[in-house]
C-alpha cells in the first residue's frame, strides 16, 4: 500500500503591506498544520497494515530543511518538486504539477491525503482537483478511515450528519481541520532518519509544458487587493459601553 | 449573463447573484430539492455530482456556476472546475460584471481581492445564506453513479455544547494576554461558552474545536459577544446570532457592520464593569 500525502510548506505569517498593496509571507516557514493529520491518518494505515508513507510538496527548495521533518514523523519517504517556473500557480496549475508529479514518481499509488486546506489560502481546493487530474474519488472533511480487506472505509462529517462510505480501490481525501490528532516526531524516526533524503525534482523530470505551469497555467488571475473597512456614521457607542452590555444581557442572563 | 447556483441544503444570496446575472437556474443536490435541475436519486459523492451536472443540457453556455460553500457542493465544485479546466473562485462574497465576471473575495484578515478567471464559464464557491429558495423543476436528471463507493450508514451529527450554547463569548486579537483572563472569568460567571478566531487559535490559546468560522465550527447563540474580533468573513460566516454585541477600539472594524450593539472602546474600558456586575449574579 502506498500512500502520499500532501504536505505543503507554508509561511509562519502572512500580512499585508499597505503602501505597496501586497501580501507578504514571512520566510520562516513550517508544515501546514492540517497537512500532519492527514499524515497522522497514512501513518496509523501504515502501523496496523503495513504501508509507504510518501509526502510530496510542491516548494521552492530553500525549504527541502522544513520539508525533511516528515521524516521525524515516519514518513519512508519525501518528494519535493521545485522549479523557478512553478511559481505564481492558482490551484488550476499546482494540481497539474503535483498530479503529474504522482503519475510519474508514484505510478502505484494507492490513496492521495492532504488536509482540507492550508493556512496560508484557506480555500481548500487542491485534493479536490487532485483527484479529478487522478481520476480517483473524493472525500473531504473526513474524520477516520479503516482499511478492510481491500476496501477503505471512509467516514466523512458532512454539514448535518455523518456518513460512512466503502470505498473500492484508489481515493483522494482531506481530513477535517478539527481534529487534534497531527503526527509527532518520535524517538525511533529520529535515529533512523540519517539515511533518508529529500527527493528534489524540477520540471527537467516532469518535462510539463510552459503552458500548463505557473503564471501560465493558471486560470484565475489577482487583480487586485484591497482592505475591507467599514465606515459607520452612527452607531457606535464610545462611553459607558460596559451598562450597555449589561443591560442588553440582563434578560439573556437571568433566562 | 448566465447563472447556475449549485446547492445542498443552503443556498448563496440568491438576490444578490440577480442583480449581476440576468438569467438565473439553480441545481439541487436532492432529488427531493425544489430547483431547476434535480437529480433523479440523491447525489452521495463527489464523483456523483460531477456526472449529475455533466448531464445537465449545455452545462458549459453559463457565464458562471456558483457552488454554495456546503462540504459535498464544494467538494464537487473542485471536481468539476478540474474536469473541466474551469477557473474556480472560493470565499466569493459578490461579482462585478462587465464583459467578463470578475469576483471580490474575502482573503486573509480583512483583506478583499478581486479575482478574474480565464475561463468561461468559471466556477464561484460562495457563503450559504439562505435555505428556503424554490424554482419550478425544468428537469430531472438521471446519472450514472460511481460504482467505486458505496454508502454504508448515514447518522446524525451530534452537536457540540458550544455549537447548542445560547450565550457565547468570542475572542479576538484584539484582546491583550493581559485582558484574556478577564474576559474569560467574565463568560465563566455568566455561564458563556467561549470561542476564538482562527489567528488566536494559531497562538495556542485555545482548541481547534473552539474555533468559529470556515475553518472551525458554526454557532447559533441568542447572543454573541465578541471582545476584540474585526469581523473578518472567514469568523462571521460561522456565526448565526440573533443578537451581536461588538467590543472593538478600532472604528472601522468589519463587525461593526453585523453588529447589533457597536461598542467603540478598548476592552479594558469596559472588562471591570462586566466583571463586577457578572461576579454578582
Amino acid at each position: 500500500m502506498k500512500i502520499v500525502v500532501l504536505t505543503k510548506i507554508v509561511p509562519v505569517r502572512v500580512e499585508f503591506d499597505k503602501a505597496s498593496k501586497k501580501i507578504i509571507r514571512s520566510k520562516e516557514a513550517m508544515i501546514n498544520q492540517n497537512d500532519l493529520i492527514a499524515l497522522d491518518f497514512a501513518l496509523k494505515l501504515k502501523r496496523k497494515y503495513g504501508a509507504e508513507v510518501i509526502a510530496l510538496t510542491m516548494s521552492p527548495s530553500i525549504y527541502e530543511q522544513i520539508f525533511s521533518e516528515v521524516f521525524a514523523l515516519g514518513s519512508d519517504k519525501a518528494i519535493l518538486i521545485s522549479d523557478r517556473n512553478f511559481a505564481n500557480a492558482d490551484v488550476f496549475a499546482t494540481t497539474e504539477v503535483l498530479g503529474n508529479a504522482i503519475k510519474k514518481l508514484v505510478p502505484d499509488f494507492d490513496y492521495v491525503f492532504g488536509g482540507n486546506f492550508s493556512s496560508d489560502g484557506f480555500t481548500g481546493q487542491l485534493v479536490g482537483e487532485l483527484a479529478s487530474f487522478l481520476s480517483v474519488p473524493f472525500f473531504s472533511n473526513v474524520t477516520n478511515v479503516e482499511l478492510t480487506d481491500s476496501t477503505l472505509n471512509v467516514v466523512r462529517e458532512s454539514d448535518d450528519s455523518i456518513e460512512k462510505f466503502s470505498v473500492k480501490g484508489k481515493v483522494a481525501l482531506s481530513f477535517s481541520h478539527l481534529l487534534s490528532n497531527v503526527a509527532l516526531p518520535n524517538l525511533y524516526e529520529i535515529f533512523s532518519e540519517k539515511s533518508k533524503k529529500v527527493e528534489i525534482h524540477s520540471n527537467e523530470d516532469l518535462c510539463l509544458d510552459d503552458s500548463c505551469i505557473g503564471e501560465n497555467g493558471s486560470k484565475t488571475v489577482v487583480e487586485d487587493v484591497f482592505e475591507l473597512g467599514i465606515t459607520l456614521t452612527e452607531g457606535l457607542i464610545v462611553h459607558d459601553g460596559d451598562k450597555v452590555i449589561i443591560e442588553a444581557l440582563k434578560v439573556e442572563v437571568s433566562k | 449573463m448566465k447563472a447556475l447556483i449549485v446547492y445542498k441544503d443552503d443556498i448563496p444570496d440568491v438576490d444578490l447573484i440577480k442583480k449581476h446575472f440576468s438569467d438565473v437556474k439553480t441545481c439541487s443536490l436532492k432529488k427531493d430539492g425544489l430547483a431547476s435541475y434535480v437529480p433523479k436519486n440523491d447525489v452521495r459523492t463527489a464523483t456523483d455530482g460531477v456526472e449529475f451536472l455533466k448531464h445537465i443540457p449545455d452545462i458549459l453556455s453559463f457565464d458562471s456556476i456558483v457552488f454554495s460553500d456546503e462540504i459535498l457542493p464544494k467538494e464537487v465544485a473542485s471536481l468539476f472546475a478540474n474536469y473541466y479546466k474551469l477557473g474556480i473562485i472560493a470565499h466569493t462574497f459578490d461579482f462585478e460584471t462587465n464583459k467578463n465576471v470578475v469576483a471580490l473575495v474575502h482573503s486573509w484578515g480583512n483583506l478583499g481581492m478581486r479575482i478574474s478567471s480565464k475561463t468561461v464559464p468559471t466556477v464561484f464557491i460562495m457563503e450559504k445564506i439562505q435555505s428556503n429558495y424554490d424554482q419550478s423543476i425544468e428537469k430531472i436528471i438521471d446519472f450514472p453513479e460511481d460504482d467505486r463507493c458505496t454508502l454504508l450508514t448515514v447518522s446524525e451529527k451530534p452537536k457540540s455544547e458550544i455549537e447548542t450554547a445560547k450565550l457565547i463569548v468570542g475572542i479576538g486579537l484584539g484582546v491583550s494576554k493581559e485582558m484574556l483572563p478577564n474576559v474569560i472569568s467574565f463568560a465563566k460567571n455568566i455561564e458563556a461558552a467561549v470561542v476564538c478566531t482562527r489567528p488566536v487559535a494559531n497562538l495556542g490559546l485555545f482548541e481547534a474545536s473552539q474555533v468559529v468560522g470556515d475553518t472551525g465550527i458554526k454557532i447559533n447563540p441568542d447572543v454573541y459577544i465578541a471582545f476584540g474580533i474585526s469581523g473578518a468573513i472567514q469568523h462571521m460566516s460561522g456565526i448565526n446570532a440573533k443578537k451581536i454585541i461588538a467590543v472593538n477600539s478600532d472604528k472601522n472594524a468589519p463587525i461593526f457592520a453585523k453588529a447589533d450593539i457597536k461598542i467603540n472602546e478598548r476592552i479594558e474600558d469596559v472588562i471591570q464593569g462586566l466583571l463586577a456586575w457578572s461576579k454578582s449574579l
